[in-house]
């Protein structure tokens, strides 16, 4: 029985072990060193038709081992001066915020710290569409 | 249940005459186009028509259906299942459109035509498609659980194909379109061919709600007495004490729709819709029908390629 307990210790701890070098490998433009577990869910939003804007619910989780005050960032990278800082966490070591997304481009979310703003990592939601944006103007009915 | 396979020769006949009118049109726009190059800054000069484009989906739903014959009623569980094959193509201005916001069959909801001219607001089509649906008595009857008098007999109704032209105005986030269409019906063994006029009017208005499209509809269309007599007239032949001879009038239909989709992922939506159709009160004078009044209801998702 120790046997099997201590096997999924193991397989737990190497999956958190994994689970975080996979963030900050995910992260290579990462400035801050310190590891930083950094999920975006869900990471797309589907609209009808492209070019219309995408409405969901994100929900954003970090943590990290030490304290660190940290905020989070909206960018539009299709507009340059569009970054808008959402929310602001002053000395914790996790963190958690549901944000409203509405856009008819991808946009990225990033970590940053509060006092320099240097990038600890970031996450893109893509928006993707169910139908291309054509030129043809259709008509349709049910019966 | 209630749907006719194209019969073939009609169709090419159909085709036919269309291929002739588009040989028309086609040297008519052309000139048109040329003529217009110089004047592009004009506002009102026309746009691009339709550039090659395609699009296949496959839909498959729920449907609840009432159709207006007596006691004809949906009765096993796969009358209830519907699957569409709906293929989208543009090319030049031709175009063939099946109708994404219905899903009974591919070939039924279909329309082949062509862009007379489109201009920013307003867009002018030559129409080819099956206006009305045919039915066959003797499937109808072998199909429901219960014998039904009125049709035991009747001699099988084809489906009502029609060339038309079609106007269509552009809102915002809204189409109006009404079709001029030259109708004729199939023939069969005992009945000759019935020609009339069918005049088909839709409004549809898109409401966008977050990732939801919801479709406000209300449509209007007339059938020409030939056309009504066709299908739920009483010829003498086919009298029976349950079928007296009938001579129907011409006919209108009403309908109002609403009409949801929503995103599930890139290649699925999930769709549903509520049509409510009326039917001119003269139509009850027909011994095969019973209601002037139909609600059909469906829900089903949506695979885009």
């Amino acid at each position: 029985m120790y046997s099997s307990v201590s096997k999924g210790i193991s397989l737990l701890v190497y999956s958190l072990y994994i689970g975080f070098i996979s963030a900050v490998k995910a992260d290579d433009n990462t400035t801050v060193s310190t590891k930083v577990a950094f999920s975006v869910q869900p990471q797309q939003c589907v609209t009808l038709r492209q070019g219309r804007d995408c409405f969901a619910t994100i929900t954003v989780h970090w943590q990290k081992l030490t304290e660190q005050s940290l905020c989070l960032y909206q960018i539009n990278t299709k507009q340059t001066a569009s970054q808008k800082q959402l929310i602001c966490w002053p000395k914790s070591n996790k963190g958690q915020a549901s944000v409203a997304f509405e856009s008819s481009d991808n946009l990225t979310y990033q970590l940053r710290t509060l006092q320099d703003k240097q990038l600890v990592a970031e996450a893109e939601i893509v928006v993707s569409w169910v139908h291309k944006n054509t030129t043809v103007r259709r008509r349709w009915r049910l019966f | 249940m209630l749907i006719k396979i194209f019969n073939l020769l009609t169709l090419q006949q159909w085709l036919t005459r269309l291929f002739v009118i588009f040989c028309f049109t086609t040297a008519s726009a052309s000139y048109a186009a040329q003529t217009n190059n110089g004047i592009t800054s004009n506002a009102s000069a026309p746009v691009v028509k339709d550039a090659f484009e395609w699009q296949f989906m496959v839909d498959l739903s729920l449907a609840s259906t009432q159709i207006i014959l007596a006691d004809v009623e949906q009765t096993e569980p796969w009358d209830y299942f519907q699957l569409g094959l709906l293929l989208d193509i543009s090319y030049k201005g031709f175009f063939l459109q099946s109708n994404s916001r219905r899903s009974l069959t591919a070939i039924g909801s279909g329309e082949l035509g062509y862009q007379i001219t489109v201009q920013e607001n307003w867009q002018l089509d030559i129409i080819l498609k099956a206006y009305i649906e045919g039915f066959d008595p003797a499937e109808i009857i072998n199909n429901q659980k219960q014998n039904i008098p009125q049709l035991a007999g009747l001699n099988e109704r084809e489906y009502t194909g029609g060339i038309a032209l079609r106007y269509s105005h552009f809102f915002d986030n809204a189409i109006f379109y009404i079709d001029f269409a030259n109708a004729r019906t199939g023939k069969n063994d005992q009945k000759d061919y019935a020609y009339g006029l069918i005049i088909d009017s839709f409004y549809s208005h898109l409401v966008p709600y977050r990732n939801w499209d919801i479709y406000l509809g209300a449509g209007l269309t007339y059938y020409d007495q030939a056309l009504v007599d066709y299908y739920i007239g009483i010829d003498a032949d086919e009298v029976t004490i349950n079928r007296p001879l009938h001579d129907a009038d011409s006919g209108f239909r009403a309908q109002l729709e609403v009409y949801a989709q929503y995103p599930l992922s890139q290649s699925w939506s999930f769709n549903a819709g509520l049509t409510q159709t009326f039917y001119s009160n003269n139509i009850k004078q027909s011994p095969l029908v019973d209601k002037n009044k139909l609600t059909q209801l469906m829900i089903g998702v949506l695979y885009v390629f």
